[in-house]
């Protein structure tokens, strides 16, 4: 993005480090986030790009602490958000990072509103708990949250219910309940794939509106690489529990280093770009419960060493906070 | 192009649904999900619908499928009216046009083993029982890249972008000249849905098959295609070829949705959006159906009170616009 | 996707892997509820071998004698006597038949018309499914016990009748549950698949619904096993279930009401009978839908 050159220098907002979280099953266990080191910086907008399986969610959840308890557990790491480790503050403390300082927009804007109170009453709700006003002053914000996310006529809007709102308002209801406390970062999880193309162009213009008003750093979690491009400063590529690539949307994009970045640009098609046939990745995402030794990419690589069946790649740092996990780029 | 007769003729389609009701009263509104939608599809090749949800394109294929019944309009077969067939054509229809479907979780029986799956049609159509089904089976896996042992195996054994093989296997089982894709790849991961793709085009060449795409993806459609008609609120507002769609596309409804379109590429930003939400079928706009959206509306009359027809702006390519004429 | 050395041996093999599945699968059925199963089973089957008296002999010598293990119980009747002087065991043994035979007859007739008719209803849709409804809804509203008792009153006390009677309840209740599944089963996309191949009605049907709603019919069926047990009890309890003198649980039940304080164990030991019957049909069931289901069987 054009902001690119600017959110470099920014302040460190939230630095994950060493994060793993596993799923503890009957059946063995399963690393869905395995050692996970990104930054995101202020008023940045960095994408976890992935397919299902990547472990981009189970990473966002993870900064949440809402992993879903007990099967899962965050087992190391830091979660560093403005120098404090998330991780080891109590509950209670976590809940006033929650919805005030981080807020999160998930998948589905169906399930994620309560459909027996009205609209109004579930945007007040942050604002009450965490901006401690009430009446006529918490109402003010609540329209006034509602017109930031450009809902028409907010006043009457407000006394509805969820139903009565399309999908696209209701996603941006969603917007609104997550930023009516002015959060530092919003975590997007997936947040327009149940959403029409016109709407979805929509929506991630608007967050791109709020995000330069407010300066309001975005974690883009998404399978969608158009969506990357168009909405990231910074991409992180996961695959199997880990991420194998970071770097600047620009590099990502023209530059992959990764065999698995650019494999799977290769294999989306691309309007405009008229490819004959499209790059195949063959086989399947590992089972989590066993990664194969090594990088976990190999047994799809097209250039696999015998190294890389042995041995995970370490960071090779590409200048700057870019790094990529690959044998090929440490040669 | 096009000398030959059309495999495929859709003419006027409509078809209107009943409307929410509840206990008390029928319902006196109709959901008009397809309100007159006219294309045909040549052999050998790809017509693909495309159109955000509420358009009606699931509705076209349905009725092609004979899974509903129009309300008015034809659809023709190798130039014989589907709902009209006797029982033997009828039958000869079923066995030449297949479907594969978007939830490849949905689509398979999980009761029923692999090869009973994909032997269905055989055994439905051609009688065909003991080793020579095993061995036709065998060779339906072995075309869709699935190793032919693991026809014992029941659908929950298999990832998502395998069972749509399986799914793509049962459809070529007669050796059908149509298969219509609903919205095949929309529920796969990003890397497989690559080797789907990739997959149905060697299948198209390989058997000559035509295909019917119900996509939403405009990366796709473009891909697999090679004539599109866009949707919009049960109309069809442009019909063309695909390069004209992608190059040269006129009605202000297509160009907002290429637009919408994030491209993978940060050099390429997103084009101007359109404002307001995607009609209802329940109660359409009148007029020109997408005028309350439109960037170039600017409150005619016409627009707002006279459906568009058909013009056609260059060979092959046609639109349903008042403000663009040729 | 599983290794090509694995699915070579599912190829070879599929046969032996099969029975071999099938074997280990019922080693993995519940041990305790098998094994009562078993033994009602065999009590059904061979009572009057196993039984160690006549159930019906009236000894009026011996009347209200106290199970082994209490003063004045004597070994030739381990659980005791009733009012009559008949074997409690023996009356246990051979009530095993009754109570099975009717609430496993019940099924198979009620159950089964309620399969037939709830597919049919589901998947045929506007008039035959409502007409199909209205009568369920008819008899579901129906108070069972009082018209067993109107019905029984007016055609005579006998296995028959209270089969006759109890049929109908069952096939409303399976009809109404196998309908629902029917409806979403319907909408799922190999049903339309099928039907663009051209699969028959009755095969689509046969095929594709009923295997899908098995599990519903097998949890259903075990609950409704011990309910009916249950029912049977009740009517028998208040004079309309099988005649006596046969012995049946619930009607020994019934007997025993009024000894309750003096002489516990008439009463007592068919109502465990009835209870272990009815946990164990529940156990057993559960453990049957599992295995049915292929998501959830592994080799």
């Amino acid at each position: 993005m054009t902001e690119m050159s600017t959110t470099k220098d920014r302040p460190i907002l939230l630095d994950v480090k060493d994060l793993k979280t596993y799923f503890f099953q009957r059946r063995g266990v399963l690393k869905a986030v395995d050692g996970v080191n990104f930054t995101v910086r202020a008023g940045e907008s960095v994408g976890l790009v992935g397919e299902s399986g990547s472990g981009k969610s189970m990473t966002c959840l993870s900064i949440m602490r809402l992993v879903p308890k007990p099967a899962a557990r965050i087992v190391e790491g830091q979660i560093l958000f403005n120098g404090q480790d998330l991780l080891s503050i109590d509950e209670s403390d976590m809940r006033e990072y929650r919805g005030s300082k981080i807020a999160m927009v998930m998948q589905d804007p169906q399930t994620s509103m309560n459909p027996v109170f009205t609209v109004g009453n579930q945007v007040e709700e942050p604002i009450k708990l965490h901006l401690k006003e009430r009446g006529a002053q918490a109402m003010q914000r609540v329209l006034d949250a509602l017109r930031a996310v450009r809902i028409p006529s907010p006043e009457d809007r407000v006394k509805q219910y969820p139903h009565q709102f399309s999908g696209g308002m209701r996603q941006r209801v969603v917007a609104a309940m997550g930023l009516a406390t002015s959060p530092e970062l919003l975590v997007a999880d997936e947040p327009t794939t149940s959403l029409d193309v016109t709407i979805q162009a929509q929506f991630l213009g608007l967050i791109r509106d709020i995000q330069k008003e407010h300066g309001t750093s975005v974690i883009w979690v998404t399978h969608d690489l158009g969506i990357v491009a168009q909405m990231c400063d910074r991409v992180n590529v996961m695959y199997a529990g880990r991420i194998v690539e970071s770097a600047e949307v620009q590099k990502i994009y023209k530059d992959p280093q990764h065999p698995y970045t650019k494999a799977l640009l290769d294999s989306v098609p691309v309007m405009g770009a008229r490819r004959p046939r499209l790059y195949q990745i063959d086989g399947q995402p590992p089972d989590l419960r066993s990664i194969p030794t090594g990088c976990s990419f190999w047994p799809r690589c097209p250039a696999a060493m015998d190294i890389c069946k042995t041995e995970y790649p370490p960071a090779t740092h590409l200048g700057g906070d870019d790094f990529v996990h690959c044998w090929l780029a440490e040669k | 192009m096009a000398v030959s007769e059309p495999l495929l003729e859709v003419e006027g389609l409509v078809k209107h649904f009943p409307g929410p009701s509840n206990l008390l009263q029928q319902s006196s509104v109709l959901v008009k999900a397809v309100d007159g939608v006219s294309f045909t599809v040549d052999e050998g090749t790809t017509f693909a619908l495309v159109g955000e949800s509420g358009c009606g394109k699931t509705t076209v294929a349905k009725n092609v499928l004979l899974l509903e019944r129009p309300t008015a309009g034809v659809i023709k077969f190798r130039g014989k009216d589907i709902n009209r067939l006797n029982r033997r054509d009828l039958k000869e229809y079923k066995h030449t046009v297949q479907a594969v479907f978007q939830d490849p979780y949905s689509s398979l029986n999980p009761r029923m083993q692999v090869k009973d799956i994909i032997g269905e049609p055989l055994r439905v159509h051609e009688g065909m029982r003991g080793r020579r089904l095993q061995t036709r089976v065998a060779e339906l896996l072995d075309n869709v890249g699935l190793n032919p042992v693991t026809g014992s195996f029941f659908p929950h054994q298999f990832s998502g972008g395998q069972r749509q093989r399986i799914a793509i296997a049962r459809a070529l089982a007669l050796q059908p000249k149509l298969i219509v894709l609903d919205e095949p790849v929309s529920g796969l991961d990003v890397s497989i849905r690559a080797q789907i793709l990739n997959l149905l085009v060697d299948l198209q060449e390989e058997f000559g098959l035509s295909y019917l795409l119900i996509s939403h993806d405009l990366a796709i459609v473009e891909h697999m295609s090679h004539r599109v008609g866009v949707m919009y609120v049960g109309k069809m507002v442009e019909l063309s070829e695909k390069e004209d769609m992608y190059s040269d596309a006129v009605h202000p409804y297509t160009k907002a949705l290429l637009a919408s379109v994030p491209r993978p590429n940060p050099d390429i930003a997103m084009g101007l959006t359109i404002s307001g939400e995607v009609a209802s079928p329940i109660n359409p706009p009148t007029g020109c159906r997408f005028h309350p959206r439109c960037p170039i509306y600017q409150d005619s009359p016409e627009c707002r009170d006279v459906q568009p027809e058909w013009d056609q702006v260059a060979p092959l390519h046609w639109s349903a616009c008042h403000k663009v004429k040729p | 996707m599983a290794s090509a050395s694995s699915t070579q041996i599912v190829m070879t093999n599929v046969w032996k892997l099969r029975l071999i599945s099938m074997v280990s699968g019922l080693k993995r059925a519940p041990k305790i509820p098998t094994v009562i199963l078993g033994i009602l089973l065999a009590f059904g089957l061979f009572g009057q071998w196993l039984a160690p008296h006549d159930p019906i002999s009236i000894d009026l010598a011996k009347s209200f004698t106290p199970p082994v293990w209490h003063e004045g119980g004597s070994a030739s009747n381990i659980l005791g006597t009733d009012k009559l002087g008949r074997d409690i065991l023996s009356r246990v043994i051979i009530g095993s038949r009754v109570s099975l035979a009717l609430s496993l007859t019940i099924i198979a007739l009620g159950g089964g018309a309620g399969v037939i008719l709830g597919l049919i209803s589901g998947y045929s849709g506007r008039k035959v499914d409502s007409l199909i409804q209205r009568g369920v809804e008819v008899i579901l509203a129906m108070p069972t016990i009082l018209v067993a008792l109107v019905f029984v009153f007016t055609v005579g006390r006998s296995f028959e009748s209270v089969m006759f009677i109890l049929s109908p309840f069952l096939a409303a209740r399976f009809t109404r549950i196998v309908r629902g599944e029917t409806l979403s089963i319907r909408e799922r996309d190999f049903v339309a698949v099928a039907k663009v191949i051209g699969t028959p009605s009755w095969m689509i049907l046969l095929r594709h619904i009923l295997p899908n709603v098995f599990n519903t019919v097998i949890v259903l069926a075990t609950l409704e096993v011990g309910h009916l047990i249950l029912l049977e009890a009740s009517l028998s309890f208040l004079g309309v279930g099988v005649p006596p003198p046969h012995p049946a649980w619930g009607l020994m039940v019934a007997g025993g009401r009024e000894f309750i304080s003096s002489a516990y164990w008439i009463a007592l030991f068919p109502g465990l009978a009835i209870l272990f019957a009815v946990l164990s049909i529940n156990l057993f069931g559960d453990w049957l839908r599992d295995t049915l289901d292929p998501r959830r069987r592994q080799l």
